[in-house]
């Protein structure tokens, strides 16, 4: 009888012992994965052309500014820049001529400065002129992303301006200085 | 009852209540194994590599052995967005997903901060390794930096 009793407890403890168990948490395991990113500075520009021609049609003391031939420039300035705390890396697209218009066949040349443009965008200077002897500020952002903007060439021009066909090349860069 | 057996009767109570308990926790089991720790992205001009996959598979390895009726699930929660070394900017985790192998029981899925993502689930005895590739999606708008954040696997019984 006595052994029976001892039986029945250890069938009730080792329910009751399940039922105790019942309670405990869900299982769970875990572990840490650890995730690194870099990301550089990088700065891109993008020109829909690269090339602009001005075309003299009218009496120049009549109509002296002349437009360039072909649509505005498609430009977009891409940059992934830094930031030191919360001061962000500012960075800037600046146009310089390599020198002046030239007409190779004379050696007849005309300033840089006779070149200007107008500007649409956002961070973009409306409007300047060309110089061959400094950087001229075109544009200038505070923060990583795309900036699309046009720029439309005009040239001035002058009776004073001997016919011929005259070149430049002007450079434009985007960078942090 | 007779009190002098009253020691062995509590000795019985008291092993078959730890008893009940051991063989309850015996029978279901779970264990988890990730390798590598540590992953990498590495930096690209995002106009040619509009997605980064990262420098290593990882692999993850579920051991179950739950009864047949109960579930298992892995879940991979971000503790946060992505965070640079050295300033205060961060990138939003969701832009890391990830895709795996063998589908099912695993799954692909988009990180989400402090939000857990289910990776894999399954019921019952199981055993096999899990190959998960993350993925970052690249953009010019991140600010420059090294970045990073944990994320935490957990593989439970729901």
């Amino acid at each position: 009888m006595k052994k029976a009793i001892v039986g029945i407890i250890l069938c009730l403890g080792l329910s009751v012992g399940g039922l105790l168990a019942q309670p405990i948490p869900p299982m769970a395991t875990s572990q840490t994965l650890t995730v690194n990113a870099a990301v550089n500075s990088r700065y891109k520009l993008e020109l829909s052309s690269n090339t602009v021609t001005f075309t003299r049609t009218q009496n120049p003391q009549t109509a002296p500014l002349i437009a360039q031939n072909e649509a505005a420039i498609t430009v977009t300035v891409k940059a992934t820049t830094s930031r030191s705390g919360s001061l962000p890396q500012t960075y800037y697209l600046r146009i310089q001529a390599s020198g002046a218009l030239t007409d190779s066949s004379t050696g007849n040349t005309i300033s840089a400065g006779a070149v200007s443009w107008r500007a649409t965008g956002s961070g973009f200077v409306t409007s300047g002129t060309i110089s061959s002897t400094s950087n001229q500020l075109l544009g200038s952002w505070s923060s990583s992303g795309s900036n699309p903007g046009t720029i439309t060439f005009s040239f001035q021009d002058s009776a004073s301006y001997a016919p011929g066909t005259y070149r430049l090349t002007v450079t434009l860069s985007v960078g942090t200085s | 009852m007779n009190t002098k057996r009253f020691p062995q009767v509590l000795a019985a109570v008291s092993f078959s209540l730890l008893a009940g308990a051991v063989s309850l926790r015996a029978q279901s089991n779970l264990s988890l194994s990730i390798t590598p720790q540590s992953i990498s992205f590495a930096a690209a001009d995002p106009d040619v590599s509009s997605t980064i996959t990262a420098n290593q598979t990882v692999n993850v390895t579920i051991r179950s052995t739950l009864q047949s009726n109960r579930n298992w699930r892995l879940t991979l929660l971000a503790n946060g967005d992505l965070i640079a070394s050295t300033s205060s900017a961060t990138i939003s985790i969701s832009n890391i997903s990830w895709t795996a192998t063998p589908t099912p029981p695993f799954q692909a899925g988009t990180l989400a901060a402090n939000v857990s993502q289910t990776a894999a689930s399954g019921s019952g005895s199981y055993q096999a390794t899990g190959y998960l590739t993350f993925i970052f999606k690249n953009s010019w708008s991140y600010w420059a930096g090294s970045y990073s954040q944990t994320v935490t696997f957990t593989l439970s019984q729901v």
